[in-house]
């Protein structure tokens, strides 16, 4: 200990050795924005120089977790803080918390501080997420409208609702994200009236809403949108979103919302992805993105498309619009048909979406879930499927992957043979963990030599169309880092006419 | 020595500046690269002068510096393509480059790399032992165990390091 302590003293200019103290306060500020709470308070043991950087640092980010359930210390340290930043007079930026809002102390407490931090400290960023998934039920001050400064609003379950709303001052307002709260729709149109310099809106799960309607000119790019109805009290209303302003880059859609159901042409000249996650056939019915009536189509115009997302149902109909030469389409598609008997009719279906996606690299995503597993003899390749026929083409498909549980060989063959009419797959990819432990993952591995079969020995018997198109198979294995195990099946088709 | 960057023969139609570094190398920008600095643009927009010297930026980070600038100023890439060469730019730099970048980019106001370094300057202390920060940056423990045990003791609830790697 001892000799510790005189190299210290000897060691007047070992700080010229380090390699970061030195640099400038304003500087390591910036770094230390970047670490969590703990972690810069942590920093205040490094050495003296360290001791009290990061109680100046412009960022405050706290969550209720930190303290493992002592709900007072959370709340003493989380007071003493923000009264060091206010006494001081300390620049905060951001600030950040994650609490339960269902304890009255606690957000007694946000509640007194939530005034200050807005108005008289001025925060950009200010975000408040729940750490349950419960509905709102906190009165969120409604001071916020009064915030000036404010650039980035981000809320979980809460209640946004003034009464009455007069002015909104957070004119430079550039994110508004809201999840699980409750916001009256007058105050919604109020905000995106008064805030023209939105750029990312983020409506999930909200209450309150019946339509939400943008369609001034606006300069948001990013608009995300998710609806489960299982969520809401009000689940018998389904929330119309009609949105139609020109600047969007990004779309996502999650959820069961009556999308763009109004009349009008909608062009987005800017869209670059397009994500439709969960939608269940009962939305895609009344999903219309360019849509001249009220039909059961979806019509998409979107000149400058990147990626396309989609999961869900397959739709009944769909179209697509663009100028893009190079774009993605990655597609995961439900099923839930017995494709003993169902294979070719479902495969047609699935034949209509891919047509309207063959301009793009596609990557499709089958998953299959049946909900009683069969136990059936080893594949009988003599049954004859009820194959495709009809008004189909097969559409180049860059990836094919299937994630198939409960399924029989039996059907798994069907599949197929009706998948190779409508679909040429360049690669289909299989992977599983390896844990032998694991029934489902010995399953896909299952699935995986039940494919490789099908492309081999029922190709010798050419039963099937596709299987005269079909000129190389070549197979690959392999580890990935994530001890994961892969098969690629490479296919090589005669050109499509 | 004059250096064009990338753009050099494109741009030289186009306005250009030349900037020295501290070491005396010169730089051909074009003027749309280097107004992307904020206090480079004030150069330019209070005197005439196409000749910048930067006193305390030596060569290797001037370049670099350069370059992000070049790249951001390159209206034929999309927003998509910026951030990937972001990323790859701070990706497997020493933290002593990152240093001179971070000193470099507050001098110049170039507020977008600025941040991109000095998040991955934090990216490297995140989840490290105390330890691990002071051996790894060479800093000096100056405090005595009862002084540091009695810091860690004002904000106990920080102190839970089961998680974190010392290697």
């Amino acid at each position: 200990m001892e000799k510790q302590a005189t190299e210290r003293e000897d060691d007047g200019d070992s700080n010229s050795m380090d390699r970061i103290s030195n640099l400038p306060h304003p500087i390591l500020h910036h770094i230390l924005s970047f670490l969590f709470q703990d972690e810069a308070v942590k920093t205040s043991v490094l050495s003296k120089s360290w001791r009290y950087l990061w109680c100046s640092r412009p960022k405050i980010e706290f969550s209720e977790t930190y303290f493992g359930g002592n709900t007072e210390a959370f709340m003493s340290v989380l007071h003493n803080t923000l009264q060091r930043y206010y006494d001081q007079k300390l620049y905060l930026q951001k600030f950040y918390i994650a609490m339960s809002l269902f304890d009255s102390e606690p957000l007694s407490l946000l509640e007194k501080w939530i005034p200050r931090i807005l108005i008289d400290m001025g925060v950009r960023t200010f975000d408040l997420s729940s750490l349950s998934l419960k509905p709102a039920c906190f009165d969120f001050p409604s001071v916020v409208f009064e915030a000036e400064s404010l650039k980035h609003l981000y809320l979980e379950s809460c209640k946004l609702n003034p009464k009455p709303l007069d002015k909104v001052l957070f004119k430079h307002l550039k994110t508004l994200s809201l999840k699980r709260v409750y916001i009256a729709e007058e105050t919604l149109e109020k905000i995106l009236s008064s805030c023209p310099l939105i750029e990312y809106l983020v409506l999930s799960q909200c209450e309150g809403l019946k339509t939400i309607k943008v369609n001034k000119p606006h300069n948001i790019k990013y608009f995300d949108f998710s609806d489960y109805l299982d969520y809401r009290a009000d689940r018998d209303i389904t929330i119309e979103v009609d949105i139609h302003v020109q600047t969007l880059e990004t779309i996502r859609i999650e959820g069961a919302p009556n999308w763009f159901q109004s009349h009008h042409h909608k062009y987005f000249p800017y869209l670059k992805s397009l994500y439709l996650d969960n939608l269940s056939s009962r939305s895609i019915k009344d999903l219309i993105i360019e849509g001249f009536d009220n039909s059961i189509k979806v019509v998409i115009d979107v000149p400058n498309i990147v990626s396309f997302h989609y999961e869900g149902d397959i739709p009944r109909s769909i179209s697509f619009t663009t100028a893009s030469s190079e774009w993605k389409s990655d597609i995961v598609v439900w099923s839930n048909v017995n494709f003993d008997y169902d294979a070719s009719s479902w495969c047609l279906k699935l034949n209509e979406l891919l047509k309207a996606l063959s301009e793009s690299e596609i990557s499709l995503d089958i998953q299959h879930c049946m909900g009683n597993p069969r136990v059936e003899e080893p594949p009988n390749l003599l049954v004859a499927d009820n194959t495709c026929d009809g008004f189909y083409e097969p559409v180049v498909v860059g990836h094919l992957h299937l994630s198939l549980s409960g399924h029989s060989f039996f059907s798994l063959s069907a599949l197929m043979n009706n998948l190779f009419c409508i679909c040429r797959p360049r690669v289909i990819r299989q992977f599983w963990y390896a844990d032998p432990e694991n029934e489902l993952e010995t399953e896909l591995n299952q699935v995986s030599a039940f494919v490789w079969n099908i492309l081999l020995k029922e190709r010798e018997r050419r039963d099937y169309i596709w299987q005269h198109d079909l000129e190389e198979v070549c197979m690959e294995a392999f580890y990935d880092d994530e001890d994961r195990d892969e098969v690629n099946f490479r296919l090589k088709w005669t050109e499509l006419s | 020595m004059v250096t064009t960057d990338e753009k050099g023969p494109l741009t030289a139609k186009k306005k250009s500046v030349i900037i020295r570094s501290c070491d005396g190398d010169e730089f051909l920008v074009s003027e749309s690269a280097a107004v992307l600095s904020t206090s480079l643009k004030k150069i330019l927009e209070e005197k005439e002068d196409r000749l910048i010297h930067l006193s305390d930026i030596d060569n290797k980070t001037l370049a670099m510096v350069i370059a992000y600038l070049s790249t951001h100023a390159d209206d034929g890439l999309s927003d998509d393509l910026k951030r990937s060469f972001d990323q790859e730019f701070v990706s497997g730099k020493e933290f002593d480059v990152l240093k001179y970048l971070v000193l470099a980019t507050d001098t110049l106001q170039v507020t977008c790399l600025c941040y991109t370094v000095a998040k991955k300057m934090a990216d490297i202390m995140k989840n490290k032992l105390v330890e691990w920060v002071r051996r790894e940056f060479d800093i000096q423990n100056d405090y005595t165990p009862e002084a540091e045990a009695e810091i860690r003791r004002l904000d106990a609830w920080a102190w839970d390091d089961r998680q974190l790697e010392d290697d």
